[in-house]
């Protein structure tokens, strides 16, 4: 009997030590922020307008196109005013022949655009090319989001007895925003 | 029933403070009970602050890294020697969160961490980096030595996998850093 007891409390200290058996912990809560920002890139390429017929047919016009490829992430909230727009880098178009020769205005340029896709909204009708304002291609509505995107812009201008025969070049800037 | 209660007794014995106190045989070992209690390992932990992930273009950068490592460093008082330590990480939450934007999955937080034992004699080991989730998942562990503190510090290298489909916002999610000292 008096093993049995004896084993009886060997055991029960045992049992009692493992559960004063100390385990300690701590916990740390970093935050972390992730931060999206807007995205606006766009690429373009010179192109050409085109040449006048020969013999000249002043009832004509010039009429070009090139390809815009962008990127954009619009915010969602507030009023986003997201856009591509164009705008001579000129007041004048330069004659590479010669200096006097009478060249088109900026003015009897116009734009238009085509593109697709959701939240895109192009400018399809004819505009007046401006030197001092710049006139909006393509639009975008709030939270779009568009990785690798294509927009056309297309250019015309008119014929006329009164240009010069000559090669002229007009620089143009084109502009993404994403707000 | 005389067995019983004596087995009964002797129970009520050994959980009896005044009895430990007062025989001679069995308080030899109640006061090692008690002691292990007493000087168990304390542990604690701190981290250099919190992670900031500033992403960019995704086409440009479909990965983005944490602007600074996070340094969580752990310090066990009263090491036992051989004891297990070990440091578990989670999220607190599955998802990013923003003002305005979509919610953004935490499983896009990868994670690898490094390891250094910079006080006392303990070891620690770290385990192969993955992506972030809301269960504990042990990050670094290893044996408590003798000497107190025993101190180890944990670089984390966190990235976040960068989309097009990600709002324009500021989001916000906690970790949980727990370390555990037996």
């Amino acid at each position: 009997m008096k093993i049995k007891a004896i084993l009886t409390l060997i055991i029960l200290i045992g049992v009692f030590g493992s559960t004063l058996h100390a385990q300690s912990s701590s916990a740390a809560s970093p935050t972390m922020t992730l931060t999206v920002p807007q995205v606006a890139t766009i690429s373009v390429s010179n192109f050409t307008m085109g040449t006048s017929a020969n013999p000249g047919n002043f009832a004509s016009s010039l009429q070009g196109t090139v390809t815009l490829n962008y990127s954009v992430r619009v915010p969602q909230s507030g009023s986003p005013n997201a856009k591509i727009t164009v705008q001579s880098a000129a007041t004048t178009l330069t004659a590479t022949g010669s200096a006097s020769s009478t060249a088109p205005t900026v003015g009897s340029f116009q734009y238009s655009a085509s593109a697709s896709g959701t939240g895109v909204t192009a400018t399809t009708s004819w505009q007046n090319l401006s030197g001092t304002t710049a006139g909006t291609l393509v639009s975008f509505a709030a939270g779009t989001k568009i990785n690798a995107g294509t927009a056309t812009a297309n250019f015309k201008v008119a014929d006329s007895l009164t240009y010069d025969a000559d090669n002229y070049t007009l620089p143009l800037t084109f502009t993404i925003s994403s707000q | 029933m005389k067995r019983h209660l004596l087995t009964t007794l002797a129970a009520l014995l050994i959980f009896s403070p005044r009895w430990a106190a007062g025989q001679a045989r069995p308080q030899v070992l109640m006061p090692q009970v008690g002691i292990m209690a007493a000087s168990g390992p304390g542990v604690s932990i701190s981290t250099s602050g919190g992670v900031t992930f500033p992403a960019g273009n995704p086409t440009d950068q479909p990965v983005t890294p944490a602007s600074a490592s996070l340094i969580a460093t752990v310090s066990i008082s009263n090491p036992k020697n051989g004891n297990i330590w070990n440091l578990s990480l989670r999220s607190a939450s599955s998802s990013f969160t923003g003002t305005t934007g979509a919610p953004i999955s935490i499983s896009n937080v990868h994670w690898a961490a490094t390891a250094n034992v910079t006080s006392g004699n303990g070891s620690v080991s770290t385990t192969s980096g993955q992506y972030l989730s809301t269960s504990d998942v042990v990050v670094a562990s290893g044996l408590e030595g003798k000497t107190s503190p025993f101190t180890v510090q944990v670089t984390f290298t966190l990235t976040v996998n960068n989309s097009w489909n990600y709002d324009v916002d500021t989001y916000l999610q906690n970790l949980v850093l727990t370390a555990t000292a037996n």
